[in-house]
Parts: C-alpha cells; structure tokens; sequence
C-alpha cells in the first residue's frame, strides 16, 4: 500500500513538473521508476507512455491553452513520428537495456540544455503576439519532418513524448509562434505515445499494478500544473529542475556503466 | 515546401478543439474510473499489492473476464491508450464534413499507422 501511495505521489510529482516545464512527464517518470523502484527499464517505458498519454489527456481536457494547437501541423508531422514511434518501440525489445538506460541518460542530458534554450526564448518572445500569432508562415518543412520522425524514435524508444525535439523543430525551424509550437507538440506528443505503447503492450512490459498509480498521480499532476502554472514565477523552479534532470542523467548513466 | 497554416485565432473554439477537449474529456475520466476500480478491488482481494505484479492482460484475453481487477484494470489502460485514436477519428469526422481533403488524407495515414500499432499488439 505504501509502495502504491509512493507510486502515485512520485507520478503526480513528475506530471506537475512535466507540466511547470513544457515537458511530459516521462522525463522525470522513466528515472524515478528505474532507480528509486528498481524496475526494468523497459517497464518502465511502458509505464512511462501511458503517462504521456495522460498527461496530454489532461490537458486537452483542462487547459485552455491546449485550443493554440495547430491540429494540421500536427497531423502532418505525426506522418513520420508515428510510424517511427512504432520503430522505437520494436527496436527497444531488440536493445540490451543497459543500452536504453545509456541513450536515456544522454536524452536527460540534452533535455536539460533544451529547457535552459526555452527559459532563454520564452523570455526574448513572451509578448502575446509572438506567443500565438494571427497568421504565420510554416518554412522548412524537410527538416521539421525529418526532426519529427527523430522525436518518434526517442519516444517509442525511451517513453517519453518529445516535446523537447519538437517544440525547437516547430518554433525554431519551421517558424511557428511559441506557444502554437508548445500547444501543438502537448497535442502531438499523446499520438506519439500511442502509436509505440501497443508495442510495448504486446510484448508484456505494461503492468497495471505500476502503471495505475503512476499515471493517475501523473494525470492529476499534469492538471494542477498547468493550473497553477501561470500564477508562478517559474524561473527558480526550471533552473532547480535543470540541476535535477543533470543529476538524474549522471546517475542513470552511473548505474547502466556500473 | 511553404505553407501558411489555416489556423485562425480570433474567431475562438472551432468545432475540432471543442470535440478533442469533450473527447479527452470523457474517455480520460471512463479509463481512469475502470482503473482505479480495478485497482481497488485488486488491493482489497489478492494479498500484500507487490511490484511489479501482473502484466496487461492480452488484447485477445480481455473478453474472458478471468480475473475482475485485472480485467478492469487492463480495459482502462486500453481504454486510455486508444485516446489518441479517438481524437484522430474526430478529426476526420470534420475534415470530412468541412471537405478539407488534403487534412483528411493526411489524418487518415496517420489512423491507418495507430491501426497498424495496435494490430501488432494482438
């Protein structure tokens, strides 16, 4: 019962941060299940992309931000990111874990300098009219797909949604207003998820006695997030959380060489 | 390839964000309920809860209803899972009803890719 109420606080702790940062929570969610519960990682991812799910759930549901999604944008760069999805999560049954726990601890690496990147760029374009934009202009297209098929593969592999590859790629690549960029990838990112968890529900690596206390206290944390989100000063919670997420990515990395 | 994008955002909520925000909405709320139903009735009947405890039941096992926590739990792990699904199939209900052809199209790739995932499941 214990072990249950860790689960939940532990999953509502990641959604609230996925949420106070722009990220899902499966970055904070994989790490917390792999080394404070001793899962198998692949478990853990499974876990994790249900989370994802979740937390993009929530907030479609519940935030009002969710409505600046470019529902077309996403679709069409969900062409590639689905099916390499679908990719990562059958080359994940192929990899020793060891392997994933080494990628794992890189991506919690680079998702630490994205989130300083995106502290920087929110501040430089927080007016309203840079956030959302009445008409813009979509560029680059090649690039933007070829660096959402590259989001599918990390989240099919690793179980997170990868919106730290895919809000750069839409904001600085294909010039999408920020906060179109960050709505649309929040949509994008529960496609994702659901285009590799089946995998990993087919090969026995979901577990509802982990999976149900995790995502409930994640989904709920996802909400409360982005509720209380625009009344806090976030700059002391990110630079907080990026020191973490380095910790995290040098433990992981420390446990997998071990 | 160039594209101005057919987002418009001063004419408030069109019917495609309203019916993704109800869809999630409602099927989020029904997964968690069987979940934590399952759950509970998992806690309160088979022994000390331990990690990780059983895996999903299969796709092609749902039906025979062996066991009810596990039954109900995986019903809402799939229920949830299936969200992105629904919210593709909205989608298409409108693209087809506005006529928006080249979004259908490209909405009903992207189904046939979740279609094929959950496939691989069986």
């Amino acid at each position: 019962m214990f072990t249950a109420l860790t689960l939940f606080l532990g999953g509502l702790l990641a959604g609230l941060l996925g949420a106070l940062m722009g990220l899902g929570g499966g970055i904070f969610l994989v790490p917390m299940l792999k080394l404070f519960f001793g899962l198998p990682i692949r478990i853990a991812v499974g876990t994790s992309l249900v989370g994802v799910i979740a937390t993009s759930a929530g907030v479609a549901a519940f935030s009002p931000k969710a409505e600046a999604a470019d529902v077309g944008l996403a679709l069409r760069l969900e062409l590639p990111t689905a099916g390499a999805a679908i990719a990562g999560g059958i080359l994940a049954g192929a990899f020793p874990p060891r392997v994933l726990e080494i990628v794992f601890a890189g991506v919690v690496f680079f998702t630490a300098i994205y989130t300083i990147y995106k502290g920087r760029r929110h501040l430089a374009g927080s007016s309203a009219e840079r956030m959302f934009g009445q008409e813009y202009v979509l560029r680059h297209w090649a690039i933007g797909l070829s660096g959402a098929g590259l989001a599918g593969i990390v989240s099919g592999l690793l179980g997170v949604g990868g919106g730290f590859i895919k809000v750069p790629v839409m904001y600085s690549i294909m010039e999408a207003p920020l906060g179109v960029a960050t709505a649309t990838s929040n949509f994008m990112v529960g496609i994702t998820a659901g285009a590799s968890v089946f995998v990993y529900y087919g090969r026995g690596d979901v577990y509802p006695a982990v999976v149900i206390p995790a995502v409930t206290g994640v989904f709920l944390g996802a909400i409360a997030g982005a509720s209380i989100l625009p009344r806090l000063k976030v700059k002391w919670i990110r630079e907080s959380l990026i020191l973490v997420m380095l910790w995290m990515g040098a433990y992981m990395l420390f446990e997998a060489l071990r | 390839m160039k594209e101005r994008s057919s987002n418009s955002r001063n004419q408030g909520p069109g019917p495609i964000d309203k019916g993704m925000r109800l869809i999630s909405l409602v099927l989020s709320l029904s997964a968690l309920a069987l979940m934590v139903s399952g759950f509970i009735l998992l806690l309160l009947g088979e022994g000390a809860y331990q990690l990780p405890g059983a895996r999903a039941l299969r796709l092609s096992k749902l039906i025979s209803w062996s066991s009810p926590p596990i039954t109900l739990m995986s019903l809402g792990i799939v229920l949830l899972s299936l969200l992105p699904t629904a919210r593709i199939l909205l989608g298409i209900g409108v693209y087809l009803s506005s006529r928006e052809l080249k979004n259908l199209l490209v909405a009903a790739i992207v189904l046939l890719e979740l279609l094929l995932s959950l496939r691989l499941s069986f």
